[in-house]
């Protein structure tokens, strides 16, 4: 069975950016080409292990930071600057992960074949993508997310991904754009809580 | 005006940016002084130390400046100054240091948290509706918080400013904040 997990807000990559993501202290970089289309590959240049992160996206290609490799949108490197009259051979590609876009949630997955599973449609609004200094099991309880990886309560819709065994990013969206600004206080709150072991508060107005 | 700068020091960074984006031309001078106690500025008008005292100075005249009512030109002044600090401390350290200091997570989620507010109340900036000398001084802090293995996967709102910042005409680098070819 194949594993999707949310691991950040889509609105917080724009077309022709790049982003750094951590699931399980695996590290993945995210990026979105001039089309919109998003992309996720292990966060490591197959030339010098560089964090694929830190590069920029020119022309519907990953240029790595460090030597200027230039990798296309399924991860095959197509130009090498020092070697500018080299094709590079196809087997210098990043490694891919599996990435999908639903709900304003990008969700990856490493392995399996199954597509991500189709979910009540609805237009949401991003709010807020945070970090919470505690273990994603942790996050969950206080949360009361069970199986299904997205919670929708109040208006609000959360998912929690674990970064690394001691810190889980909570993504909020909501329904009514309307309500944005007071659910990225809500999550601010929602974290103070749960750092300091309290029950979590739904009133999203206060 | 004269600054007297160290080319790898953080807060005399931000004096070099403040100037770059406000176009104030300033002489260099660089002296390893500055590498320890910060920049400092000289000229026919004084003296002026610390990073947010000589910005505020440079913006006199211009939208950059802030009200000194605000407590972001405090609180930046001394962010600015712990984070200087924790980066000098971990990259002449002799010893391995460990990384990702709870000390940096907390100014960044400081940061993080004002940008999100800000962001709903229809800015990009930390401050105010508009780009100004708190944003210059924070800056340093946001993009070199990878020397102290600070992860960025944490901070999406750090990571958007740090875009919106280097679009800003006249904007300049230091060595551990790259350009873009």
């Amino acid at each position: 069975m194949t594993m999707w997990h949310p691991v950040a807000l889509g609105a917080d990559i724009p077309a022709g950016t790049v982003a750094p993501v951590r699931l399980h202290g695996d590290e993945v970089v995210l990026w979105r080409d001039e089309a919109g289309i998003l992309h996720a590959w292990e966060d490591r240049c197959p030339h010098r292990g560089m964090r694929l992160s830190f590069g920029f996206v020119r022309k519907g290609r990953l240029a790595c930071l460090y030597h200027g490799w230039q990798f296309d949108g399924e991860g095959r490197c197509r130009h090498i600057p020092a070697h500018p009259d080299l094709s590079p051979p196809g087997t210098i590609r990043a490694r891919t992960w599996r990435a999908d876009e639903a709900h304003g949630f990008v969700w990856l997955a490493h392995d399996g074949s199954e597509s991500l599973p189709a979910m009540k449609d609805g237009a949401f609004t991003a709010a807020r993508s945070i970090a919470i200094e505690s273990a994603r099991g942790t996050v969950a309880a206080a949360l009361g997310i069970g199986q299904d990886p997205v919670l929708s309560r109040d208006g609000l819709i959360c998912a929690v991904h674990a970064a690394d065994g001691e810190t889980t990013m909570l993504h909020v969206a909501v329904a009514n754009p309307a309500d944005a600004a007071d659910a990225a206080l809500w999550a601010q709150r929602t974290r103070d809580s749960i750092e300091r072991g309290e029950a979590v508060a739904w009133e999203l107005h206060l | 005006m004269i600054l007297h700068d160290w080319a790898l020091d953080d807060r005399c960074y931000a004096v070099r940016l403040g100037a770059a984006l406000m176009g104030r031309r300033l002489t260099i001078h660089t002296t390893s002084e500055a590498a320890v106690q910060g920049p400092v500025l000289t000229g026919t008008d004084g003296t002026h130390r610390g990073p947010l005292a000589i910005l505020d100075f440079l913006a006199r005249d211009t939208p950059w400046r802030v009200p000194t009512t605000s407590p972001w030109v405090t609180r930046a002044d001394e962010m600015l100054v712990t984070f200087s600090d924790l980066r000098r401390n971990a990259l002449l350290a002799s010893m391995p240091q460990t990384p990702n200091p709870p000390a940096c997570r907390r100014l960044l989620r400081m940061i993080e948290d004002q940008l999100s507010a800000q962001r709903h109340a229809g800015s990009d900036w930390i401050a105010g509706p508009d780009a100004s000398i708190v944003d210059i001084a924070l800056f340093p802090v946001a993009a070199l918080s990878h020397d102290l293995e600070v992860p960025h996967d944490l901070f999406p709102e750090l990571r958007r400013f740090i875009r919106s910042f280097r679009a800003l005409p006249g904007f300049i680098t230091m060595p551990g904040i790259p350009e873009y070819h």
